[in-house]
């Protein structure tokens, strides 16, 4: 049973609250207050743009790869794993993703900081020479965002590697692949398309991402998303904010619109639909 | 009024966007009878049954149930009971529920209630399943309690979509004398969808043969497999020779053709005037004659396929191929390929067919 | 004990199977370490983050409980939202995802990417887009706007579990339903919901923890009175006393319950069909 009217309410609900405010905002970066460019000049010719726009892109692209290697080396892991073992260690790491982002951001903290377990220790084995924060710099940042993140790269790829057919492996080991043959010449290529859909999104997130640099990254890692809520909050200048925003979303689409023109849209929601 | 109808279709046509799926079908539907509907896939026949059920909306044209226009109802309001291909039970509810479930939508009493499902499952024979789940159980007892939960309501008329076509082929025939024997004993009107002809000819009172969304002959079982209008039906519905001939002459002993070997017979007297036609011929009424008999047409065994109850052969019957279909009993001695053989049929064996 | 699938038994030997083992152990104990550390100081009885703590105490817990009124006059008001945002989601999430699932309409790839929008747009950029489209509608500060931005970021993904079970729900069980008499009201209740109840109740869930665990959309909209998020973040970027830690354990916990529902629900619903 469905009928025409089922569309309504939801994609009513998110016109309302989601499309029509987005578009008003990003409508502001060439509006506010009237009709002009005045925004986009200003944003392309300041320095804290490009140097904002730049830690961004840096951070993404670290955080991309490293969750790229290693969460596809976990998901290979899982995937071989017997099934009962495969599904418990998948609800585990299913369930961090739902455990607070400011909370394990605050671990982090708590683990970096000056009294943190890390540095006491380099103190105790002699490294440091006094006890020292390793906070508010990049390397906190990438950590607290990989953590954060990993799931949505080991999810997509994980599902990639279990739908290889085994028999695909025994073929290998018939035909004399060594192990690490086996991975380069077979299971990359068969998983890349979820690679992708991992890379995908966690590079868009990342881009996205407000909490983690604001209270892990220090002077070097402010990031478009902490220039927008700063031109918000504190300048109350939304047009100039919109345009960081414009800058922002038209790199997704990009980004968004090749993988779909490449992969579909299945993988992104998980199956099809 | 001499016989009711229990369904009656007045030019019914479904169309998907270009596709006629059914076009212009009227069809009267005896009460109480047993009806198939048989076709191949693509034939019409499942949109014809979701029509009649109310799942799909007619284009044109009217269904009427017991003489009452049910075109414009809502499926829920027909009083049809459907038994589904993969029979649609609900997992979320006991065998007991799923039965029950008719009973409660129409709010009957509790005690009403009870009684009525366990009647029906003792019907079936499923008295003591209440408890269980669908998954539970094998597929043949999902079978039951579809049907049971079909008819417990006492519905009109009992629609069935391939009902058994999950089923294994001993336990599928061990259902069809069961499903046959419940709609004796309830007298209740059937419409049964299935592509598998024998099962067609065994059960039915009536059956529809149909293609291309259209009818193509309507009759008694035995009737429709003897008699056969056109190419598709005696094609359809077991096998056949197609003989094409050439009218030669209408002579004394009747109308003399020509088959396309050259060879000339006797044609059966109900042939239509046009210069050409074709025949039919059952491979179960050839025989095989002595060839020293006079007046016999000549063949040779090209190839012989053994069947347990019966055994099939190819035979060249003058640049002719034909197939014939010797019962087990009747062979004295196996046939051999390349044996020479006289055939023998006759002429009341040969049906005309149309075009 | 052997936990690899056998076919792939001779893939993981070796240095190969050395270097997965590491990986899969290592980002265990990655994603958990800070979860359990956050657990282990909101036990401590130091006045700051220190790890691991010189003593342990309850304090932090009393401060939470009713040392500073202001923590659970935080943490009601997230709960009220997040318990209006799984409501709302919901009622909204059933019908889209039995649309997105069932009708064959034309453009329905472009229906599709709004609903996957608001995951793939940085939430800073929603956030602040709903703040100022509120906020010309004199709704800030409100219930209904705090709620509202919360829908926004729960309704993908509730509509994507909604969509699983509608997917696996076969339309003969309705039409079957149907012929046997029951009225459209009474098929989507006695069948439709019943089928969709696994699917329907993990995205209830699913949008509480998303509008409980918010920190940006809180950041513009919560008003005067904070969420538990809000309070959280204020505390965390101003003075960090480990009554941040007994809230986050709180939360951890929180999770794992919520977790333990949604697998109990699939559990019996499992054992049911």
């Amino acid at each position: 049973m469905v009928r025409r009217w089922f569309w309504i309410p939801g994609l009513g609900f998110l016109v309302l609250f989601f499309l029509l405010p987005v578009g008003a905002f990003l409508l502001q970066s060439v509006l506010d207050p009237g009709p002009t460019f005045m925004h986009f000049e200003r944003l392309f010719e300041g320095r804290a743009f490009w140097v904002s726009l730049g830690n961004t892109f840096r951070i993404s692209i670290t955080v991309t790869l490293i969750c790229a290697v290693i969460g596809f080396l976990i998901a290979l892991r899982i995937a071989t794993l017997q099934r009962p073992y495969a599904n418990a260690l998948l609800v585990l790491i299913v369930m961090t993703v739902w455990i607070s982002l400011l909370v394990r951001n605050y671990a982090w903290m708590v683990l970096l900081g000056r009294e943190g377990i890390i540095s006491t220790s380099l103190v105790a084995l002699g490294i440091f020479e006094r006890k020292t924060s390793l906070l508010f710099n990049e390397a906190a940042v990438v950590l607290g965002m990989v953590h954060v993140l990993i799931p949505y790269m080991i999810i997509p790829t994980y599902a990639a590697v279990q739908a290889i057919d085994p028999a695909l492996l025994r073929a290998c080991d018939s035909l004399g692949a060594r192990p690490a043959q086996v991975f380069s010449r077979v299971l990359l290529p068969l998983s890349l398309p979820g690679l992708a859909t991992g890379c995908l999104l966690v590079f868009t997130l990342s881009l996205g991402f407000y909490v983690t640099p604001a209270i892990l990254g220090g002077r070097g890692q402010t990031t478009l998303t902490m220039l927008m809520e700063i031109e918000v909050n504190e300048q109350l200048n939304w047009g100039f904010a919109a345009a960081h925003a414009a800058v922002l979303i038209a790199i997704t689409a990009v980004l968004f619109f090749a993988y779909r023109s490449k992969f579909g849209m299945d993988r992104l929601w998980g199956q099809e639909l | 009024m001499t016989t009711s109808h229990v369904i009656e279709l007045k030019s019914l046509s479904k169309t998907f966007g270009n596709v006629k799926a059914v076009s212009d079908i009227s069809l009267d539907v005896a009460d109480g009878s047993f009806t198939s509907f048989i076709g191949p896939s693509g034939s019409g026949k499942s949109t014809l049954l979701s029509m009649i059920a109310g799942f799909d909306q007619p284009t044109s044209g009217t269904i009427r149930l017991h003489g009452k226009d049910v075109s414009k109802l809502p499926s829920s309001e027909r009083n049809i009971g459907m038994v589904f291909q993969n029979y649609a039970l609900f997992p979320h509810l006991s065998v007991f529920e799923n039965v029950a479930f008719p009973l409660r939508v129409r709010n009957m009493d509790a005690r009403t209630l009870t009684s009525r499902v366990h009647e029906a499952l003792e019907s079936v024979g499923l008295k003591g399943f209440e408890a269980r789940w669908p998954k539970q159980l094998s597929g043949g007892q999902q079978q039951r309690v579809a049907l049971a939960r079909a008819f417990v309501f006492g519905p009109e008329v009992l629609l069935m979509d391939e009902p058994l076509g999950a089923l294994d082929k001993n336990l599928r025939e061990h259902m069809q004398s069961e499903i046959k024997a419940l709609q004796r004993r309830l007298a209740v009107s059937v419409i049964y969808v299935t592509h598998d002809q024998g099962e067609a000819l065994a059960m039915s009172d009536n059956v529809v043969v149909m293609s291309d969304g259209r009818i193509q002959q309507v009759g008694a079982p035995a009737e429709v497999y003897r008699r056969p209008q056109s190419k598709f039906v005696a094609q359809f519905l077991g096998e056949t020779n197609l003989l094409e001939y050439d009218l030669v002459s209408r002579g004394l002993s009747g109308p003399i053709g020509r088959l396309a070997n050259g060879a000339a017979f006797v044609l059966p007297d109900n042939i239509t005037d046009a210069a050409s036609g074709t025949l039919s011929l059952r491979p179960e009424e050839i025989e095989f004659a002595d060839p020293a008999e006079s007046g016999c047409r000549h063949a040779r065994i090209e190839e012989t396929v053994f069947l347990g109850d019966c055994m099939r052969c190819r035979v060249d019957y003058q640049g002719l191929p034909l197939w014939v279909k010797l019962p087990a009993t009747v062979m004295r001695s196996v046939p051999r390929v390349g044996q020479n053989v006289a055939l023998h049929w006759n002429e009341a064996s040969l049906v005309p067919l149309d075009d | 004990m052997n936990f690899t699938q056998p076919q792939y038994r001779s893939l993981v030997r070796g240095p190969f199977g050395w270097l997965l083992n590491a990986c899969l152990v290592l980002a265990v104990v990655f994603l958990l370490c800070p979860i359990v550390i956050v657990t282990i100081i909101s036990f401590s009885a130091d006045a700051y983050l220190r790890f691991p703590p010189s003593g342990y105490s309850f304090r932090w817990y009393e401060n939470f409980l009713s040392g500073d009124p202001s923590w659970m006059a935080a943490s009601n008001k997230s709960f009220a939202a997040a318990t209006l945002t799984a409501v709302v989601t919901v009622v909204l999430a059933i019908p889209t995802a039995l649309a997105l699932v069932r009708s064959r309409i034309r453009g329905k790839g472009w229906l599709e990417l709004v609903m996957l929008a608001p995951l793939l747009i940085s939430p800073m950029i929603s956030a602040i887009a709903l703040y100022g489209w509120i906020a010309a509608f004199g709704f800030v500060g409100t219930m209904a706007g705090l709620v509202a931005g919360h829908i926004v970021l729960a309704l993908p993904y509730a509509i994507l579990n909604v969509a699983i079970s509608a997917k696996a729900l076969d339309p003969r069980l309705e039409q079957a339903a149907s012929s046997l008499g029951a009225r459209n009201s009474q098929v989507f209740r006695r069948v439709t919901l019943p089928l969709l109840a696994p699917g329907i109740i993990a995205a209830g869930f699913f949008a509480f923890l998303t509008s409980f665990d918010d920190v940006i959309v809180s950041l513009f909209l919560s008003g005067r009175e904070p969420t538990l998020q809000k309070r959280m973040w204020d505390e965390i970027r101003l003075e960090i006393s480990p009554t941040v830690a007994s809230a986050s354990t709180l939360l951890i916990f929180l999770t794992i319950a919520v977790f333990l529902a949604i697998a109990l629900v699939r559990r019996s619903s499992e054992k049911a069909s």
